[in-house]
């Protein structure tokens, strides 16, 4: 059906457009320049009109994400969503069920969303999930910094061939890009250990974590991959990391993941501090580093992520239950409940240094609204954290109810900094997009992904503005009204996009004698068409 | 005392989920409206008047409020869950999961019940007269926190896994306990007059465990002073058992 919005104020960064009162047509599931005959109106005076949300970073599909669903049945009971007409029923609220993720981040806005940590020996388990995630549009990024066999040919010099292991992978696997967590640490995981800085060289192997980011970052270059490499640091969650990232951040291009659990001073949990005033400065100077929060939220969380060696860390520290993945010859993972308390010094820290980030990196085109779902909280949190960043108010009443540590160990109290609308429908949308190498604008002739909430520019009451963003007015995915009044009335198949960049050198001996030591064959290795109901390929070197 | 008296009708082998069976739902609320409280069967909603022939009187608060059961209600889940106050007698048998996460008042059930009774219940008390089956006051699976105060007494016997992850609060047992008594358990009391299976206080870090009988085999890891155990020193843990007959 063809619509007209009419009379709303339009937020849409990448075309320059700031909150002009304008109309946007829709036809046949895009952008039009003019209204169709017939065209149904939709009156968005004094409303919000938004480029549908884009999440840059959230696990929510795939083997390690089932893995919390499965081992914390306590988050399911009391959180069930009962079927709805034609909805699916679902449950878990820190973890929800793949129709639930798909249901509640369409009703939050949101039409594009980023699985970041896709171990290519499960990328046919993600996959399945995509497709059981309605509405929704996807796209996976390949674990690739703890590579067996990419960590041979970089010991070796063979930067071809490992350009080429890349470019297989990727095609194989139908994913969008490279994502390495903690690079050569978790490869050191494999023998029980951790790297503890960039020129800590991996067990056995003459390679440090400083080479193989740079040699990732050469790859993501030649192969033209859409998104440049994104990256979780090494070191990551320990008192005192700052100086690794800051480290980090001297390459570039790069996307730093979750930079708050990377910002941290002090030497032990006891002097622990947050240190985002320098890495936000770190930012401010390199145009080719963009970041994104990690933003904690107080309460329940399940962690989960590819730097194995730092979940069991976190096991031995809160004494709960703890889930080691092994991924063969190329990764692995960790899943460890976590309760953020307001009452915790270090809690209360992590709780402002996202903010802080978001408030000292003077460019949104370089800071992304995330919680790293589900790590440092829920992504049906964004709502929250916006009200956090649009209000001072709104902050210093959370403050007040945190830890003292909050105050006196970080800056956050003294930036009075309010973003506008502007800023956050970059933060939430515009940049992230960009980032990704996709135009999710506003354009004539793209995809007509568009949120309408109920707020106004000068709103700064937190309430209200948590309440606008949790549950749009209307939520348009390709041209079709799928939330309205903050629920979802029609449900789709989303697009998953992906890359298949071109192999150049003869690497197939190679990869044939790696399965020798792998539990699967070559041939049954990797991800089919078939499991792409709405695939969209975007170009690289291919 | 306002009395809401729900006489079974034909219950489904399948069970029914009726959480809205609890003071707090029916507070305000008219006999008809009670009627039309809704149940689950299976994945269908229905409503409790389908299931039970409900009489008595309105009233505003749920402490005014007592509700009798009548009828076999052991596929009968949830009842008085979550509630804060008020009343419950159950005449015969009851289904699972009977007063978990209770805050407040008072059930009493005459017949057995099935697993789950008072699962994290916060406070309040629940007293069965016949056996209750497994996972007695403990944490839902995955959960480290079970019941935290009140106060079970169960006259018959009870399954395994009873009070497990116990907070605080009293569990006491008339007859025999199953497998696994106590099992992580951080604080509170468990009394049995009877006899326990094996295992029993398996991880425990704190709390004390009463067996007036005998223990089928008492775990290695428990340091033993006179009838006194201590333990559970693979968890570093200052929990006690006292074992009458040693």
């Amino acid at each position: 059906m063809d619509l007209v919005i009419r009379n709303g104020r339009v937020f849409d960064p990448l075309n320059g457009v700031n909150g002009e009162v304008k109309d946007v047509f829709i036809s046949g599931g895009k952008i039009a320049a003019k209204a169709q005959k017939n065209a149904k109106t939709i009156d968005a005076s004094g409303k919000a009109v938004f480029p549908g949300g884009v999440d840059i970073h959230s696990h929510f599909a795939g083997a390690k994400v089932n893995m919390g669903r499965l081992f914390r049945p306590e988050d399911h009971l009391g959180n069930e969503i009962p079927a709805r007409g034609k909805f699916r029923a679902g449950s878990g609220f820190i973890v929800p069920s793949t129709w639930a993720t798909g249901y509640k981040y369409a009703e939050m806005g949101y039409t594009t969303v980023n699985e970041p940590a896709v171990p290519p020996l499960t990328a046919i388990h993600t996959h399945e999930e995509f497709i059981d995630t309605p509405i929704i549009d996807k796209l996976g990024l390949l674990l690739l910094g703890n590579n067996h066999q990419l960590i041979e040919y970089i010991s070796k010099g063979e930067k071809e061939k490992a350009t080429s292991l890349i470019a297989w992978m990727l095609s194989r696997t139908k994913t969008y890009g490279i994502k390495a967590a903690n690079p050569g640490g978790t490869f050191a995981w494999g023998w029980g250990k951790n790297v503890k800085s960039l020129d800590d060289p991996v067990p056995y192997f003459e390679v440090t974590p400083a080479e193989i980011i740079k040699e990732l970052i050469r790859i993501n270059r030649e192969l033209k991959l859409p998104h440049t490499v994104h990256l979780h640091t090494n070191n990551l969650g320990h008192p005192g990391n700052f100086e690794t990232a800051l480290k980090t951040m001297k390459f570039s291009p790069l996307h730093i993941t979750h930079l708050q659990f990377s910002s941290y001073g002090g030497d032990s949990w006891k002097t622990f501090s947050s240190e985002a005033e320098k890495l936000a400065r770190a930012v401010n100077g390199n145009k080719g580093i963009s970041i994104d929060l990690g933003q904690v939220v107080y309460g329940d969380v399940t962690t989960m992520t590819a730097d194995a060696p730092f979940e069991f860390g976190l096991s031995l520290i809160n004494r709960q239950k703890w889930s080691n993945g092994d991924i063969e010859n190329e990764t692995s993972g960790g899943v460890v409940p976590y309760y953020y308390s307001r009452k915790s010094g270090v809690n209360s820290v992590q709780w402002t240094i996202g903010l802080e980030l978001a408030l000292r990196i003077k460019n949104p085109w370089q800071a992304f609204i995330t919680t790293d779902n589900p790590n440092a909280g829920v992504f049906t949190h964004y709502p929250k954290i916006i009200a956090w960043l649009m209000s001072k108010k709104y902050r210093d009443q959370t403050m007040e109810r945190s830890h003292k540590w909050a105050s006196s160990r970080t800056g956050l109290g003294s930036l009075d900094r309010e973003l506008t609308l502007e800023e956050i429908a970059i933060m939430t949308r515009a940049g992230p997009a960009k980032r990704l190498g996709l135009d999710l604008s506003l354009k004539e002739g793209n995809p007509a992904n568009i949120a309408i909430y109920d707020i106004s520019p000068e709103e700064r009451d937190g309430k209200k503005i948590e309440k606008a963003f949790s549950s749009a007015l209307y939520t348009i995915k390709d041209g079709k009204i799928v939330v309205k009044g903050g629920e979802v009335v029609d449900s789709s198949v989303g697009k998953t996009y992906y890359v298949s960049p071109e192999v150049t050198a003869d690497i197939e001996e190679d990869i044939r004698k790696r399965f020798l030591y792998y539990t699967v064959n070559v041939g049954n290795y990797g991800v089919d068409m078939d499991y792409l109901p709405n695939p969209v390929e975007v170009k690289t070197n291919g | 005392m306002a009395e809401i008296i729900l006489r079974a009708k034909e219950i489904p082998s399948t069970g029914l989920e009726a959480d809205c069976i609890s003071p707090d739902r029916f507070a305000g609320r008219s006999i008809k409206e009670i009627e039309d409280s809704e149940v689950y069967a299976g994945n269908q909603v229905e409503k409790l008047g389908k299931y039970f022939d409900v009489h008595g009187e309105k009233a505003d608060k749920s402490t005014e409020i007592k509700i009798v059961i009548e009828g076999d209600c052991f596929r009968v889940k949830r009842i008085g869950q979550a509630m804060t106050g008020g009343e419950i007698l159950v005449k015969g048998n009851v289904g699972m999961h009977l007063g978990s996460g209770m805050r407040g008042g008072k059930i009493t059930v005459n017949g057995n019940a099935d697993s789950w009774v008072g699962m994290e219940m916060k406070d309040g008390s629940i007293e069965i007269k016949g056996n209750a089956r497994n996972f007695i006051g403990s944490a839902y699976r995955g959960n480290w926190k079970g019941m935290k105060f009140g106060e079970i007494i169960v006259h018959g016997d009870v399954g395994d896994n009873l009070g497990t992850c116990m907070l605080g609060g009293k569990i006491s047992i008339h007859g025999n306990a199953g497998q696994f008594l106590g099992f992580r358990m951080q604080g509170g009391e468990i009394i049995v007059d009877g006899n326990s299976g094996s295992r029993a206080g398996a991880e425990m870090e704190a709390g004390r465990i009463t067996i007036k009988g005998r223990v089928e085999e008492m775990l290695p890891s428990f340091k033993k002073e006179g009838n006194k155990y201590i333990g559970d020193l693979s968890e570093n843990g200052k929990g006690e058992i006292y074992i009458e007959e040693g």
